[in-house]
């Protein structure tokens, strides 16, 4: 059995090439993801062990985090939930992909001809078939190491796996959690060196020190559960039709426009007239004006990320 | 722009006095809500002055970095 000093070892077990394993994890558990010889992508699902509906979201992660999370992040789960559900404690590489999607049966009959092929959709389906989820319940994976990036035009691309013999990533659960890993079917991409390998999967039982490797993640109003929402049951037929006694409610509509008056000096003008001549904050002295007063403020105030467009 | 030209324009837009000019943000509530919060958390005294106080900083982040030659 694997050891960790101080850490009592729940499960340990590896996945072959073309299989995934779904795994419950508790609250406090600790799923570690290990390389057996090395070059070899995990793809990765997660769901509320209590509420299936709630599931890791590539999208928010990717905003909060970047293209590339590592140890100290989070995953999260997709709106309206907007939970961290693991926090990443320990990673030995730090090539983790949340760009690609998941490789699926139509990519490789599309791309390669091949009709019948290991793929990261169909293996999580099987793994997850397990516990009742059906295909259409596979969501986009958080990609352990796979080592990518974005060219100077925008493209995405795979580089080469780096992950060696006995590297490994750490996921503590902050819930309860249905996580499955997979061994990545793609053996003819470049994203496990063009062969598969299997993977070793421990669970631990975690640790105070584990705790504290994790930052205190945010608890806010807008992360909503079912107790929020205005439909509180799962549809469970596959046809959509209208409901008749629907009545609109968004949030904060109408949204009302009113007009607010700044008083600026004679140099406060000329400043907005140099912007406004550059052509890239707005063609009226208004529209420079909330252009310059928005920008500010997100860089002086916004909490996480500001995704500001290189200066 | 010249004084004499700005000036002018001030006219022109019937605005004016000889050292201020109004400036007419459309906002929606939402934003601002934004900026009263601002205000409550003790940022600045008034809209008007958060607002004056974004652009002094602004322009000169952006208007010395294009008279530097640099994109922003």
């Amino acid at each position: 059995m694997t050891t960790s000093p101080g850490r009592k070892t729940l499960q340990e077990l590896t996945i072959e090439p073309g299989t995934g394993k779904a795994l419950e994890l508790r609250r406090g558990q600790v799923l570690r993801i290990e390389q057996t010889s090395g070059r070899q992508c995990a793809d990765f699902n997660c769901f509320n062990l209590h509420d299936y509906k709630e599931f890791f979201h590539t999208g928010r992660t990717r905003h909060l985090h970047g293209l590339h999370p590592t140890k100290g992040d989070f995953l999260w789960s997709a709106p309206p939930r907007e939970r961290p559900m693991m926090a990443i404690i320990e990673d030995t590489v730090g090539t983790n992909d949340v760009l690609y999607p998941r490789c699926s049966g139509f990519l490789f009959e599309h791309h390669y001809g091949l009709a019948v092929h290991t793929n990261c959709h169909d293996i999580q389906a099987e793994a997850q078939r397990e516990f009742g989820l059906t295909p259409d319940d596979v969501h986009d994976s958080f990609n352990f190491f796979m080592h990518t990036g974005v060219d100077a035009a925008g493209h995405p691309f795979i580089a080469k796996n780096t992950a060696g013999r006995g590297d490994y990533v750490e996921l503590l659960a902050l819930m309860d959690v249905l996580a499955v890993p997979n061994v990545c079917g793609a053996d003819v991409m470049m994203t496990s060196d063009f062969e598969l390998k299997p993977l070793k999967l421990v669970v631990f039982e975690g640790t105070d020190q584990d705790w504290s490797r994790v930052s205190e993640p945010p608890r806010l109003r807008n992360q909503r559960s079912p107790s929020d929402f205005r439909i509180k049951n799962i549809k469970a037929d596959r046809e959509l039709y209208r409901d008749a006694s629907y009545r609109p409610e968004f949030t904060n509509v109408p949204l009302q426009i009113s007009e607010l008056a700044v008083k600026l000096t004679g140099e406060e003008l000329e400043w907005i007239e140099q912007l406004k001549s550059t052509g890239k904050y707005g063609e009226t002295d208004a529209e420079v004006l909330r252009y310059a007063f928005f920008t500010w403020w997100i860089g002086k105030f916004m909490h996480g990320p500001k995704h500001a467009a290189p200066t | 722009m010249s004084l004499a030209s700005h000036d002018a324009r001030l006219k022109h837009a019937g605005m004016t006095t000889m050292t201020e000019t109004t400036v007419r943000l459309r906002l929606n509530q939402q934003q601002l809500e934004l900026i009263d919060n601002s205000i409550e958390a003790g940022e600045s005294g008034s809209r008007d002055e958060l607002i004056r106080w974004a652009l002094r900083e602004f322009a000169a982040t952006h208007l010395s970095a294009a008279a530097n030659g640099k994109k922003s």
